[in-house]
């Protein structure tokens, strides 16, 4: 493998773990199941979700429903490589706000996404993922002022600049 | 990113990312030259305060922010897109000011997102037109554990030992 070539597998796995958050908060079922390759699997634990990439999509995007917004937002993204297949893990921070009878709650999580990946067809995409909470926190926040300008669908501002899913 | 990037695509994205980044240092240091090699000359800004000019943009919030003590602003999830001398790239940012109000310390936190179409002229990247889109924030008062006074908003900031050269 060239350095070149590792680099280039290098962003183009950054990229799609990025995209992944861009799924979530955006709820865009599309852009998520382009993040794993068909039949690759997702275990965010016995009590979240167990099951296909593509299922667990589809469950968080109807869950997210019942929050007002959210950001989740990757820092220290370890990528090792090995030919066509890669490890990596990537810590996030999640943070979700809904507002129940006037009352806004915040609720922030520190997990990490640990990715087993693999390249077909000069494609990379995840062949299973483990997320891990490591803490979380829930308290009630109060906001600066109502934010309405974001959207959770492909209306938002975001899709002028960056349209396709990868 | 589209398939196996080439070197040029490689080379442009970190140029963009660099960017993203030094638009941060600008405003966190009110650096105004600084800010202002982040957009073209006839680059826009679309803020929820905030539509003109991008050098315009730079030069209002560089005053504004000194009713602040301190802010940080810190980008994560950059997703950029070349197609040749064009761009476009979508940068998470949460921004946290404090202020004094009245006796009490507060913290402003912003959790929102720069939207940006770029161009490349004469090998030079910049926005042609950055929207800032506010997903949430949250107001609080908060303790202090202390203030390293080393930290300063302009050129005797430590970080100006290092990095001396406008973009």
């Amino acid at each position: 493998m060239t350095d070149l070539q590792a680099l280039a597998d290098r962003a183009e796995i950054t990229d799609l773990i990025y995209r992944y958050c861009r799924s979530m908060d955006r709820m865009d079922h599309e852009q998520g199941y382009a993040i794993w390759h068909d039949g690759g699997l997702a275990d965010y634990g016995p009590e979240v979700f167990q099951g296909t990439g593509r299922g667990f999509i589809d469950w968080v995007c109807e869950s997210h429903k019942h929050l007002d917004s959210h950001s989740h937002q990757v820092t220290n993204i370890v990528i090792e490589l090995d030919g066509n297949h890669a490890g990596s893990e990537a810590y996030v921070t999640a943070t979700l706000q809904r507002t129940r009878e006037g009352k806004t709650t915040q609720m922030m999580v520190w997990s990490r996404y640990i990715d087993q990946w693999s390249k077909r067809d000069g494609r990379w995409g995840i062949d299973k993922r483990i997320a891990v909470i490591d803490f979380d926190e829930v308290r009630e926040v109060t906001p600066m002022k109502p934010h309405t300008q974001g959207r959770r669908d492909r209306s938002d501002p975001s899709y002028a600049a960056i349209r396709g899913n990868r | 990113m589209q398939g196996a990037p080439e070197p040029a695509t490689l080379a442009d994205t970190l140029a963009i990312q660099q960017q993203i980044y030094n638009y941060c240092r600008s405003v966190d240091r009110l650096d105004v030259p600084l800010g202002h090699a982040v957009f073209h000359t006839d680059g826009l800004a679309d803020f929820p305060t905030y539509q003109g000019a991008g050098q315009g943009w730079i030069d209002a919030i560089c005053i504004e922010h000194r009713k602040f003590l301190h802010h940080s602003h810190q980008v994560t999830n950059v997703i950029i897109h070349v197609d040749g001398d064009r761009a476009g790239s979508e940068a998470y940012v949460t921004a946290n000011l404090r202020q004094m109000d009245g006796e009490k310390l507060t913290n402003r936190m912003f959790c929102a997102r720069y939207i940006d179409t770029w161009s490349k002229r004469d090998g030079r990247w910049a926005i042609d037109h950055r929207t800032c889109v506010v997903d949430f924030s949250e107001l609080s008062e908060v303790t202090a554990l202390g203030n390293d006074p080393r930290s300063a908003r302009d050129s005797r900031d430590p970080s100006y030992s290092v990095l001396k050269v406008v973009a």
